[in-house]
């Protein structure tokens, strides 16, 4: 099914392309199409473009090309609601949670979308459950641990109830039993997940299907194992 | 990197841990006025505060020893401010003066101290908000103590592979003046993708306040003890 024409699809791209403001490439012409409650692992070594495509999800860069999130252009008048339906888990929790205090940093989200104080409160509170961090409300992330503060980061993006989860190399910088605990976590949340990554076991244990770029093009887009265990197409394309 | 001071005792169960940021900063302020404003006449006014900060370091839970070493640290300025004072007034006098005005320092000192340590920071910061201090100073300040440390942490890990790979000192001081550039291009980054990542959660321009506390019986019974405190400092000391 050709761009734009998949109706079905909540997140459709089409001829994405943008260029670093020194004029390289990041993303050349890339397509995608994901469907409700779908998985998908973007691959791709350092410099693919991985990270260019999810800040492209809710608008934050802004290339030549079509974007459509559940049928609204976050680029536009829609970019509000866009970043209320997209939560994007940066890959340094440090520069995600700037918040004094953990709870703080989950209301955040929500007080934007213009919930009351007390909603924003419980909000915060329930998805800290949800990631296990029950009582770090109080906490000042300086002084939590990296698979605490990539929790802490995931929960202030729960607390605004997404329908769309993108994850920036969830698992980096997190030590075995972190990256451990982080899977099954990831893989309870319902809705639909891209999850950007060069964490190949990572990808496999999530994803269904998976999308590899390199140099910002789509080089193959396909069901996991069959691109996880080409080892000559991971080869070639820096993996 | 830890701070030694701020936040340490603020999570320790005591019967002062519920009091309301605001009645913290106000009743710290008063004490601070009524310690610099005693008259060097009338060193029963120190006397009657000392006993109100230890009364409430001992409420705290706050180790005497650590509240001394830390309100210490501002008595060399002090002393070398008041060093002219015995010469100035010779006899006793001047030596009288100078201890005055050490005590004053160092209660000072041990009043911000403890203020600082029993305090949260976020909650010291929505005390003076609740105060009057304009939303963007406290922004400003709460930004400066989430990413201090980030940044602290960050040049010292630059300084670590100066270190590493010059050994001299000449040639050391020349790549360090290098890193600071860098760390400026890393900081000017990281506000990049902290401008970035409030954005992806709906920023517009203006933070959002989450609920404010309300003042209880707790409060009451603080303001009035200090209440209590400075009208026995300034009428009968």
């Amino acid at each position: 099914m050709g761009c734009l024409e998949d109706l079905v699809s909540v997140l459709e791209i089409c001829g994405l392309t943008y260029r670093y403001p020194d004029g390289r490439f990041a993303l050349s012409g890339v397509d995608l199409s994901v469907e409700e409650g779908e998985t998908v692992g973007v691959i791709g070594a350092n410099g693919s473009g991985k990270t260019t495509l999810l800040l492209h999800l809710n608008g934050i860069l802004r290339g030549e090309g079509i974007i459509r999130i559940l049928g609204m252009d976050p680029g536009g008048r829609d970019r509000a609601a866009v970043r209320a339906a997209v939560g994007v888990l940066f890959q340094n929790p440090d520069d995600q949670l700037f918040c004094p205090t953990v709870r703080e940093d989950a209301e955040f989200g929500p007080l934007n979308l213009g919930v009351s104080p007390a909603e924003a409160g419980s909000r915060a509170e329930e998805s800290l459950a949800r990631v296990g961090l029950a009582g770090f409300g109080d906490r000042s992330p300086h002084h939590m641990s990296a698979g605490e503060k990539k929790r802490a980061a995931l929960a202030a993006i729960l607390a605004m109830r997404p329908r769309i989860i993108a994850l920036d190399e969830p698992s980096a910088d997190l030590d075995p039993r972190a990256r451990r605990e982080l899977v099954p976590l990831l893989a309870s949340f319902g809705g639909t997940r891209i999850v950007a990554s060069h964490d190949l076991d990572l990808v496999r244990k999530l994803c269904g299907r998976v999308v590899l770029l390199n140099s910002g093009k789509v080089v193959a887009d396909g069901p996991a194992a069959r691109i996880l265990d080409n080892a000559v197409l991971l080869e070639a394309n820096g993996l | 990197m830890r701070h030694d001071f701020v936040d340490r005792f603020a999570r320790v169960p005591s019967p002062v841990a519920g009091i309301d940021p605001r009645t913290r900063l106000v009743a710290a302020l008063t004490v601070l006025l009524t310690v610099v404003g005693a008259p060097a006449s009338r060193p029963g006014m120190l006397a009657v505060c000392a006993g109100f900060i230890a009364g409430y370091a001992a409420l705290a839970r706050v180790p005497a020893g650590w509240l001394v070493a830390r309100s210490a640290v501002a008595l060399p300025f002090a002393l070398l401010a008041g060093a002219w004072l015995p010469f100035a007034r010779p006899g006793v006098g001047g030596w009288a003066a100078l201890a005055v005005l050490a005590a004053r320092t160092f209660l000072a000192a041990a009043v911000i101290v403890l203020l600082a340590a029993t305090t949260r920071f976020p909650h010291l910061l929505r005390g003076m908000e609740g105060l009057g201090l304009p939303r963007v100073m406290s922004l400003v300040l709460s930004f400066t103590y989430r990413f201090l440390f980030v940044l602290v942490e960050e040049a010292e890990r630059l300084e670590m592979a100066v270190r590493s790979r010059a050994p001299m000192r000449r040639r050391r001081f020349r790549a360090l003046t290098g890193a600071a550039g860098y760390l400026f291009l890393r900081t000017y980054e990281r506000a990049e993708r902290v401008y970035q990542a409030m954005l992806a959660r709906g920023f517009h321009g203006e933070i959002p306040v989450g609920e404010i506390p309300r003042w209880g019986v707790q409060d009451a019974l603080a303001v009035a003890v200090t209440a209590g405190f400075l009208w026995v400092a300034w009428r009968i000391w």
